[in-house]
């Protein structure tokens, strides 16, 4: 099942400022990227059949 | 994850995310981390329905960010904002379209309807859509190419004969050196950087030039391999130029001058003599132009030291096949279509158009920006396109130009324009200035969008608004015939279907069914289909007829043309662009930043402030690493607006902002650049110099450029002037 809708915005008027990073990708793409997918998209299967 | 195992894929769907082409051999796993998040915002599983509206009324709605809005889900039903209502409430199809029509019979002149188009819109959609405001009556088709590429398209059409790149992805892997100017594929167009890692093992060289430096571009460490999940990844950049805010102009002629003063040291050993001689005209004045650059002016303006402009001469001269990709940091700068002009010339100086492992490369943002233009989608259109238009269609479609975005929203804020018509898009947080557009949409009598999901511009609405659901490339659509697909175009020119092999399309919760179901006239969900369904309710409502109305020939001819636009399968061996050698001029114009109405000059040592274009910087998506808003915390609405820095955030020209990798920090401009009035437009070829200087085919400049001496008129927004 895919995580509720935010029911608040996010605080946009306090972002973490970090140094600069010097590569991309790797690693935290996949996590991110899988966090991303599951919360809207859920895990299980549920598409209309071909 | 099947959705996503599908994305890209050659019998899947296209990413909504960018308009970076596929491989001819694509892996389990095609797409990036911002595909996966566009992908995974269309194919949500949250659903808005009418009882979402109900819960939040337009004044709740207004104050939510753009974030927030486009987070709650996709939508599942027509919504109306009813004149002085507070809430959207549910409306059919029928009495949706019914509306629509009735507003745009009312209209005094078509032109007082605009059509505006989403990126993402599919080709047969933009076709059809176009082939609608058409035969309507109007050419007011702005989109978003107004706002990002226009500029490539004017220099790229002049000098190269068409708006578009002119190279494939595998020329990429066969280049000698890759000049990225004026772009972060890291992040814009992340599945970029696995083509340059490619092309780097196979012994290219990356030169980028950019204001600031990307991390994506320095060091890519690939999600599809070992060596990029567990090892150091891939250093990309060999050489970056930390270039001053829209000195790419003034780089590139002085890279031209290096390349004929090394002619002139080793005659026939730099230049392309044979495809100059055969292929360009001009080169004699361009050579002398040339000749006259100052180089105290060029090192003002690219703030680069002498040396590093040396440095990558050399490796110019070095390779044999030399691309150049840019994208916004080019194209969004008043001398645009100049910069861009002098990028060509010094394509065409070595013959580095036209074959393999070598062109230009204009990077597009939108997933199918490049598709709807080449469908029609644009203010300007030729006088062959209409009367194909005519011809295929008989009927008389409008000769006069319609109006571009900004255009648009003068003409909305003026009251000319009062129904504003969006297949798809944002165009509240897309367009350039929130606040002028924001009272604009305001300032209509009826906006209708055609979505997936909530965002601004539905929020932000004039007397009346419609919001029309609509499919997206997620979604399958099963109509009588079966699934059906639509194609796309990407970057590199190349159209490919995007077939949704799943998908649940958002429907009505089950007791709205049958109140809010498509009636006869609304032939199903997607784009295309709204299209049609408005067009019959057009020719259905009583009022004067348009232009086109009384001999449409209706929608089966619109149908059988748009199946005739999809592409027959490409022969084995054959690239997608024509590698031929095209006609080419070698030109040059001389830039500087001068007053305009109301707006000073900058003083040589202005400080610049630069907007930073990031996925994850759009309105619509939070900031990396955002937390979540405790509870009662207030809210701001999203828009351009928001990311400018405050004045006391601005550092003077001299101090030490951020460390410059390699170089010492170069003098800020002390002047503006040298003005010759003989470089005024000289190297054109006969049509294009006929008319006065603001006369040149295609575009007007900004008239705060100054070539020449004479304000012309081109640049970013490019607008036909009647010859």
């Amino acid at each position: 099942m895919a995580r509720q809708a935010p029911a608040t915005d996010p605080a946009q008027d306090s972002p973490e400022v970090s140094a600069p990073k010097h590569a991309a990708a790797g690693i935290p793409a996949l996590l991110h990227t899988t966090r991303i997918a599951t919360a809207q998209m859920g895990t299980s299967a549920r598409c209309a059949p071909c | 994850m099947r959705t996503l195992l599908k994305l890209n894929q050659p019998d899947g769907f296209d990413c909504p995310g960018c308009a970076w082409p596929e491989p001819d051999h694509t892996h389990t796993a095609e797409f990036c981390e911002n595909g996966a998040k566009a992908v995974a915002e269309e194919a949500t599983l949250r659903r808005v329905g009418p009882e979402f509206f109900a819960e939040h009324p337009i004044a709740d709605l207004a104050e939510r960010s753009g974030y927030w809005l486009g987070q709650q889900g996709r939508l599942t039903t027509p919504m109306l904002l009813d004149q002085g209502a507070t809430h959207y409430t549910p409306i059919s199809w029928d009495a949706a379209l019914d509306l629509v029509a009735s507003e745009l019979k009312a209209l005094e002149t078509p032109d007082a309807a605009a059509f505006y188009t989403s990126g993402r819109t599919s080709n047969e959609a933009a076709f059809t859509f176009q082939l609608f405001a058409r035969q309507f009556g109007t050419n007011n088709l702005p989109d978003c190419s107004n706002m990002c590429h226009e500029s490539s398209g004017s220099a790229l059409t002049e000098t190269l004969g068409v708006g578009k790149g002119s190279v494939h992805l595998k020329d990429l892997y066969q280049a000698d050196l890759i000049i990225v100017a004026g772009q972060n594929p890291g992040t814009n167009h992340p599945r970029m950087l696995s083509a340059l890692e490619r092309a780097k093992r196979a012994g290219a060289r990356v030169v980028s030039v950019n204001p600031l430096p990307e991390a994506g571009l320095e060091r890519f460490k690939n999600p599809q391999n070992a060596r990029g999940l567990v090892g150091s990844g891939t250093k990309l950049t060999d050489l970056f130029l930390q270039i001053r805010l829209g000195g790419d102009l003034a780089l590139f002629r002085a890279l031209n001058l290096l390349l004929l003063e090394a002619e002139d040291k080793e005659p026939g050993t730099v230049l392309d003599h044979a495809f100059i001689e055969e292929h360009c005209h001009g080169f004699a004045g361009f050579a002398e132009e040339a000749r006259d650059t100052d180089w105290d002016a060029v090192l003002a303006a690219t703030g680069l030291p002498l040396e590093q402009i040396q440095e990558l001469a050399g490796m110019v001269l070095e390779s044999k096949k030399v691309i150049v990709c840019w994208a916004m940091g080019l194209t969004q700068h008043k001398h645009s279509v100049p910069t861009i002009r002098e990028v060509v010339n010094f394509l065409l100086l070595r013959g580095n158009v036209g074959r393999p492992g070598a062109g230009v490369c204009p990077v597009r943002g939108h997933s199918n920006v490049q598709g709807d233009r080449t469908m029609g989608i644009f203010e300007r259109p030729s006088t062959a396109f209409l009367d194909a238009l005519a011809a295929e269609f008989r009927f008389e479609p409008p000769r006069h130009h319609g109006l571009d975005v900004v255009d648009t929203i003068r003409a909305m804020r003026d009251g000319r324009v009062s129904v504003f018509f969006a297949m798809g898009g944002n165009f509240v947080a897309a367009s350039p200035d929130t606040r002028v557009t924001e009272d604009a949409m305001r300032n209509c009598r009826l906006t209708v969008h055609v979505s997936t999901k909530l965002n601004r511009s539905h929020v932000v609405t004039g007397a009346r608004a419609l919001i029309l659901p609509t499919l997206g490339r997620t979604d399958l659509d099963r109509r009588a015939g079966g699934p059906q697909e639509v194609t796309v175009e990407d970057s590199m020119g190349m159209v490919h279907a995007s077939r949704a092999r799943s998908g649940r399309p958002p429907r009505p919760a089950v007791g709205d069914r049958d109140r809010l179901r498509p009636g006869p006239a609304h032939p199903g969900p997607g784009q295309p289909g709204a299209v049609g369904g408005l067009q019959r309710r057009l020719r259905q409502h009583p009022g004067p007829d348009r232009p086109g109305d009384p001999r449409l020939p209706g929608l089966q001819r619109q149908d059988q043309a748009a199946r005739r636009l999809r592409p027959a399968a490409r022969p084995a061996g054959q690239p997608g662009l024509p590698h031929h050698h095209r006609q080419g001029q070698l030109h040059r114009q001389r830039a500087h930043r001068a007053g305009g109405p109301g707006r000073p000059a900058a003083a040589p040592d202005t400080a610049l402030a630069r907007p930073v274009q990031h996925h994850d910087l759009r309105p619509g998506r939070p900031l990396p690493g955002h937390q979540g808003r405790p509870p009662g915390g207030a809210a701001a609405p999203g828009g351009r607006r928001r990311a400018r820095p405050g004045r006391g955030r601005l550092h003077r020209p001299g101090e030490r902002v951020g460390g410059r990798r390699g170089a010492a920090r170069a003098a800020l401009p002390g002047g503006a650049l040298p003005d010759h009035a003989r470089l005024r437009r000289r190297l054109l070829p006969g049509d294009q110099c006929a008319g006065a200087a603001g006369q040149h085919r295609g575009h007007q400049q900004h008239p705060d450029l100054q070539v020449g001496g004479d304000p012309l008129r081109a640049g970013l927004r490019g607008r036909a002037v009647e010859a």
